[in-house]
């Protein structure tokens, strides 16, 4: 492993084949064999030699512009890296920053700010979380109230996160904060950059329902950020943090994960001779179809984005569609475990093992983040189909 | 009877059962199960025997046990009572199985048998489990694989593995159902018989689902609850009863993650309004509470026909409403999560453990397929071309 050199490639001058194999002969080589498929999220020291590995051949980034450390993939090879990461088993690694941080610094960071964060975040160096949740702003995000108040050279920053991934392992936050209260909600809300050891941050770890501290609570109590850890202008964080959601919606629609439970439901079925019973084999079919659907509609998305155009809101209906269909195949999987189906650890069969219960609670929360379900069809239901309200 | 009387009578009985349904409650206020459930899983035998036996002093171990071995004699009405509202309060003891090996003990026709377990099961001192089950996903207890043979006068020896035994770590003997020349019997096994052993698998809500391996247990005729004869229509009965208790029990759960879940759509502000005031949840909310008013429905029904000697009327309203509470506990414990938003899926808040219990208890004498299953054969949809 200590070999790999930074690949020079330009990957979309691949033709798609020769980049899957690229990437699944470097995933033989460099990811560990024995955090595939794991059940849970690897602990950072656990992912770390395959963070490592990503960040030395230049891979960590795969959206990212090449002259900022990325690999400067097109959407299509972009989502063929996230395909070939997820039929390997990789586990998540801590990506926050690459997904958000990243392509937001280089929009509206200064030189200093580039230069002084982005090589950290390729390189794997520094680990990222992302503070907008608050106790009292969930869905309704634009209501956050952590405040930062410009005092000398430094934002004193006062309030509390929630629901903050990976903030017990982060060595530094992204958050929207309050810095105006006298104007429109969204009007008021600033993009800032803390280093998670300043004096008066505190983590309080939030288990969830898999028993993993995934998320937590980031407290902050008079929190001096230094003023060049503001990104953008002040006041304009809102529409800044809005700019980049359309990425977001396409890749959590994507069907891997629903595939992935597909695959352990139809293994399931063998191992309880379940296909032999017409009703259950009617709706596992049933199950396939919608995932072929799926499947359509994503690359139907891709391939107006490869194309070059702008993604609507309408790209909303793959996340809603996606994230269901996994309640639904995983429902069916402790349905037909019957007993085994409610098992902690995944269940033992002769030839297999199959994670039901792993795969039921996973998911469970996508529906919930990245803009709950319910609010995804708001959207769709307005800005789609122009309904009043 | 005439009208009247009979006014009185079902007058009596409500009440009786409104007694013991605030009984039971107080009972939760006081030692709430929750607090319980979070404290004693992942974690053998997964409940509180001191709590069990505070179960016992208040006479619930022995309500289906006759007055002469000093049970309360109640009905399944009764039992279901019980079972309903100690799974709504989350207590993690096990009330409805330990209360159907009762009653396959006190329904067997060895009567020095009953006479010395049933006295012992009412104090507490007694926790008993009914192993019947040896494949997933079946509610079949006729065919058993384990056996039970003789081996010298009067002696025998049982052989075999049951599975799926829930709360049998705590258990302190188990009714077995086993195979012999004759058909099908039941007979008594101590915890600590030499060669028995027992194997936990870990479940979500964190109780244990045991395998017991009986290896050539040696036994006597003493030791037999029912005959061949008593067995088949004893447990045939037993099984739809059981059924009908999972379905109480997850009435009860249904029941108190509706009303944490209705309690917090008042609460939850968002966009300057409760979350309760946004029409779609409001309708997620209506669906909710109709699939646990349809439970309610097929459960009295089914309680009521159970009652009767119809067989099959009895089997078609158990495996109903079985059927229905099984994937209601299932669609409303996630549902419930949905509507709470991330604080759903954090372990602190309490309405996840309503969700691992709905999925543990659903499985429990037969998930939805295999109820829907049974269902289809007496509606005449399978078994014909
Ligand atoms: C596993 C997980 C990881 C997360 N990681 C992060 C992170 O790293 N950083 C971060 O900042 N946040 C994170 N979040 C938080 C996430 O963004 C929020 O959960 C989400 O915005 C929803 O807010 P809420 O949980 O407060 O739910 P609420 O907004 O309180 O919603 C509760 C329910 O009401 C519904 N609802 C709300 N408003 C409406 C409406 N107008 N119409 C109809 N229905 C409505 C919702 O859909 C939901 O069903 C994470 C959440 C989860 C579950």
């Amino acid at each position: 492993m200590e070999a790999i050199a930074r690949d020079p490639r330009d990957m979309n001058a691949l033709r798609d084949e020769e980049f899957r194999a690229e990437l699944r002969a470097f995933l033989h080589a460099a990811y560990p064999e024995h955090l595939r498929y794991l059940d849970r999220r690897p602990t950072i020291a656990e992912i770390r030699p395959w963070l490592d590995a990503l960040a030395r051949k230049g891979w960590l980034a795969p959206h990212w512009p090449r002259e900022h450390g990325g690999m400067g993939l097109s959407i299509g090879k972009y989502l063929i890296y996230y395909d070939e990461l997820g039929r390997h088993g990789t586990g998540r690694l801590p990506d926050h920053a690459i997904h958000l941080l990243g392509p937001l610094l280089i929009r509206y960071g200064t030189d200093a700010q580039k230069a002084r964060f982005l090589p950290g975040i390729a390189e794997g160096r520094e680990i990222w979380c992302q503070g907008y949740s608050e106790p009292g702003a969930g869905s309704d995000l634009a209501s956050l109230r952590t405040e930062a108040v410009l005092n000398g050279d430094d934002f004193v920053v006062t309030g509390q996160k929630i629901w903050t991934s990976m903030a017990p392992h982060a060595d530094w936050i992204f958050m929207l904060v309050r810095t105006n209260k006298a104007v429109p909600q969204q009007a008021g809300i600033s993009f800032l950059l803390a280093d998670m050891k300043t004096p008066g941050i505190t983590v309080r770890p939030i288990m969830n329902l898999k028993g993993e501290s995934e998320f937590a609570e980031v407290f902050f109590d008079g929190a001096r950020v230094p003023c060049e850890n503001l990104v953008g202008e002040i006041d304009k964080g809102w529409t800044m943090a809005k700019s980049l959601l359309g990425d977001e919606r396409i890749t959590l629609g994507s069907p891997r994960q629903s595939a992935y439970a597909l695959e352990r439901l139809e293994l399931l079925a063998r191992e309880t001779a379940s296909l032999a019973d017409a009703a259950f084999v009617d709706r596992l079919t049933q199950l396939r179809l919608d995932l072929v659907a799926l499947e359509a509609s994503f690359r139907r998305y891709v391939g107006m984005a490869e194309k070059g155009q702008r993604l609507g809101p309408d790209v909303s209906m793959l996340k809603v569609w996606a994230t269901e269909l996994f309640q639904r195949i995983t429902a069916e999987m402790v349905e037909l475990g019957g007993e085994l189906g409610g098992f902690k650890r995944a269940v033992q069969f002769e030839a297999s093992t199959v994670d039901v219960m792993n795969q039921y609670l996973e998911a469970t929360p996508p529906t919930i983040y990245g803009g709950s379900n319910e609010i995804q069809r708001n959207i769709l239901a307005k800005a789609v189909l122009g309904l009043p309200g | 009877m005439n009208t009247a009387a009979a006014r009185l009578e079902d007058d009596a009985s409500a009440e009786i059962s409104d007694m013991l349904r605030r009984s039971v409650q107080d009972f939760g206020a006081l030692h709430p199960g929750v607090a319980r459930t979070r404290r004693h899983r992942d974690l053998e035998p997964g409940y509180d025997a001191t709590i069990w036996r505070a179960m016992a002093q208040a006479g619930w171990t022995g309500i289906a046990i006759p007055e002469t071995s000093g049970g309360l004699d109640l009905g399944l009405a009764e039992i279901c009572i019980v079972a309903e509202e100690l799974a709504a309060d989350l207590a993690p003891e096990p009330f409805g199985p330990a209360t159907v090996a009762a009653l396959a003990i006190a329904r067997g026709d060895n009567a020095t048998l009953r006479e010395r377990l049933l006295p012992q099961i009412v104090s507490g001192d007694i926790i008993p489990a009914l192993a019947w089950q040896e494949g997933s996903n079946t509610i079949d207890a006729l065919a058993p694989s384990v056996r039970l043979a003789p081996i010298s006068k009067g002696g025998l020896t049982l052989s075999g593995t049951k599975r799926f035994v829930p709360a049998a770590a705590g258990a302190t003997g188990f009714a077995v159902t086993a195979e012999t020349a004759d058909g099908p019997s039941i007979v008594w096994v101590a915890r600590d018989a030499a060669g028995l052993s027992m194997r936990g698998d870990l479940c979500i809500d964190g109780s244990w689902l045991q395998t017991v391996v009986f290896d050539g247990v040696e036994l006597t005729s003493g030791d037999v609850i029912a005959s061949p004869t008593a067995t088949g229509p004893l447990l045939t009965r037993l099984v739809d009863e059981a059924a009908v208790i999972g379905a109480a029990e997850l009435l009860g759960v249904i029941r108190a993650a509706f009303d944490r879940t209705h309690s917090y759509l008042g609460q939850r502000a968002q966009f300057g309004r409760p979350i309760g005031g946004f029409q779609v949840l409001q309708h997620r909310l209506v669906d909710l509470w109709m699939q646990r008013e349809l439970v309610r429905a097929l459960l009295d029904e089914a309680i009521e026909a159970c009652v009767g000697d119809d067989a099959e009327k009895r089997a078609r309203a158990a495996s109903a409403v079985k059927a229905k509470a099984s994937a209601a506990a299932l669609a409303n414990g996630r549902q419930s999560i949905q509507l709470h938003g991330a604080i759903g899926y954090a372990d602190e808040h309490d309405i996840g453990l309503y969700l691992k219990r709905a999925i543990v208890k659903s499985a429990w004498m037969g998930g939805a397929p295999v109820h829907r299953r049974r269902l289809a054969r007496f509606y005449g949809y399978s078994g014909q071309e």
